[in-house]
């Protein structure tokens, strides 16, 4: 009953079930992985553009000019070209230059200037005050970060992140059509070049499923930290 | 510590050349410049300023908002670096040393701010023993420590919230806590009234002196509120652009100002203005304004003025008559100043003035009084 009426709604979407659920494990593999080595790049190059920017603690013009030109560069750089480019790099990591492990390098590329942006700018909404009053307080650099900045900047990062995995989840899509499978790929092979119109629909709205979830457990956890 | 307390032998002469009571801090003509912008020319926000505070002094520098007073402050713990003088901590030169050398220094010389600073992801316990992170202290007692200071600055009930559930004056307090928790000899408070209302204000003025006798703790602070200097500072400092204008004992500088600024916030915080304003706008005194014989007499530990006016009369035939007058009570002294017109013959008012020095009085005629507008607003505001 139910499955006839799956059949009648969705006709190539009923053949390929299988399909759809590896295409969607495939997105999930690369936005999660992606997300969280280039979060963590991008972390460590947001804190940089910080400390060495002006009034950052580790103030150094030099430093600072090479990361902000280099983070503005990369993002204007569009992801498809990005991907072209990085081929090479991805060959030398991976050792191959299609499948979903091989997108996770241009993923991850794309991820880290735009990040390391975001945390820089949420971080520059915490109060200097408090930077002062740690460093009155006799707290050294990694202090300062680790219990100031990580600590009081956790909603902040939190929300950028959240932000974030929107983009990633667009990278993701594109990463597949070049070779890296997920969802995108299929929206695209079968929805968009077949004219399977219900599985670019059912594509979607998993797509969609997986930014809700994951800006429901950010949201979540920011409300549970906020005081 | 033992290093500190090694290098203050080397200091030994100056310390006692000041007597019983020892230099905590000294700053030798502390220049602070910051970069002009746009090819402009260097601003001095601090402008070669030498001073001396005392083991258990509470030591008040005022003076406006932009003055350089919190700049000057900021040298005492090197949050600010100095372009050139130096900043000496119970004899040790503190202010070109490196960030590292600076940490265990900075836990002696403790610091609160005009807008609290607390860590709003941390509890009120949690923020209390921020600065011990690095102490060889174990968990439990770093958590006792906290209560008893917490209970010694009167919010031990509020120990598991949050600051942002907390008022100003119990923010202030937290902080306050903070700052003791590394047992510093000295503590520097930035503004730390400022953003409270007149009653908190108090309170926590209260405290602070009350630490500084129980404690013996050595305080400064830095404010542009004159009351905040009357109500518990032993020496007073006054900065204007920079440049440290007056400084003294805080009777002696009440007594005998040397910079027109100084009287400024002395007859602001008098309330003389108000009396000042009334005799030069309203018609009744119209006259005697005109005659040029109103005085601003002001003395320490007199309070008798009635007497000194009958004196006068008495020995050269001088009517007083008191206009205005206000005495406020400093450190248990009586500081008076009274508004007057003299009538007599010139020679009998020179005489009277003449006196009026012998007996510690000062007078200044109406016409060098000059009281700060904007100022006079700021207390307003209060």
């Amino acid at each position: 009953m139910m499955s006839d009426v799956l059949n009648t709604l969705l006709p190539n979407v009923s053949q390929i079930w299988p399909e759809v659920w590896e295409a969607t494990g495939e997105t999930v593999y690369m936005v999660v992985v992606g997300a969280i080595i280039g979060y963590a790049i991008g972390l460590v190059f947001g804190l940089l553009l910080l400390l060495t920017g002006r009034g950052g603690l580790l103030r150094n013009a030099i430093v600072y000019n090479i990361l902000d030109k280099a983070v503005n560069i990369l993002r204007s750089i569009p992801f498809i070209i990005l991907m072209a480019l990085l081929v090479g790099v991805t060959r030398v990591i991976v050792g191959t230059s299609i499948g979903t492990n091989a997108m996770i390098v241009p993923i991850v590329g794309a991820t880290i200037p735009f990040y390391a942006r975001q945390v820089e700018n949420a971080l520059l909404e915490i109060d200097n005050g408090l930077v002062e009053a740690a460093k009155a307080s006799g707290l050294g650099t990694l202090d300062i970060i680790w219990r100031v900045y990580l600590r009081e900047g956790r909603v902040p990062i939190i929300r950028v992140s959240a932000l974030s995995f929107i983009n990633v989840v667009a990278f993701s899509a594109m990463a597949g059509v070049v070779g890296g499978g997920g969802l995108g790929n299929l929206a695209i092979i079968r929805g968009y070049n077949r004219f399977q119109g219900d599985v670019t629909l059912v594509a979607t709205l998993i797509i969609l499923i997986i930014v809700f979830i994951s800006q429901f457990l950010c949201n979540w956890l920011a409300r549970r930290l906020q005081h | 510590m033992s290093e500190v307390e090694s290098t203050t032998l080397t200091n030994t002469a100056a310390t006692s050349a000041q007597g019983e009571r020892a230099a905590l801090m000294r700053l030798d003509h502390v220049t602070v410049e910051f970069p002009g912008r746009d090819g402009k020319a260097p601003f001095h926000a601090v402008d070669d300023v030498s001073l001396t505070i005392s083991k258990g002094d509470i030591y008040g520098i005022i003076g406006f908002s932009g003055a350089g007073k919190s700049t000057l402050v900021r040298t005492m713990n090197v949050l600010q670096r100095v372009t050139s003088g130096s900043v000496t901590f119970n004899g040790k030169e503190i202010s070109s040393l490196s960030e590292s050398e600076l940490k265990p220094v900075r836990r002696k010389i403790a610091m609160i701010f005009q807008h609290f600073n607390l860590m709003p992801s941390r509890t009120v316990l949690d923020n209390v023993t921020l600065p011990l992170v690095h102490e060889r202290i174990s968990k439990a007692d770093a958590k006792a420590k906290a209560l008893r200071l917490l209970d010694l600055v009167g919010i031990a009930d509020k120990a598991n919230v949050y600051p942002r559930q907390l008022s100003g004056g119990q923010q202030q307090r937290v902080a306050i806590a903070r700052a003791l928790i590394g047992d510093p000899e000295i503590l520097l408070c930035d503004e730390a009234t400022s953003a409270l209302d007149p009653r908190t204000t108090r309170s926590i003025l209260t405290l602070l002196k009350d630490l500084n006798a129980r404690l013996g703790l050595t305080i400064v602070l830095i404010t542009h509120q004159m009351q905040v200097v009357k109500d518990i500072c032993t020496r007073i400092a006054v900065v204007d652009h920079g440049r440290l204008v007056d400084d003294g004992g805080i009777l002696d500088v009440f007594a005998h100002p040397t910079s027109e600024l100084t009287r400024e916030f002395i007859y602001t915080s008098g309330n003389i203005n108000k009396g000042l304003e009334l005799v030069r706008t309203h018609d009744l005194f119209a006259a005697e304004r005109d005659a040029g014989n109103v005085y601003l007499l002001s003395s320490v530990g007199q309070g008798a003025e009635e007497t000194l006016m009958a004196d006068v009369h008495r020995r050269y035939g001088v009517t007083g008559n008191i206009i205005f007058g206000n005495v406020d009570v400093i450190h248990d002294t009586p500081f008076g100043m009274i508004l007057v017109s003299l009538e007599g013959t010139p020679d009998a008012v020179r005489g009277a003035l003449e006196y009026f020095a012998t007996v510690g009085v000062e007078a200044t005629p109406l016409a060098d009084v000059h009281v700060n507008e904007t100022q006079a607003e700021g207390e307003d505001d209060e």
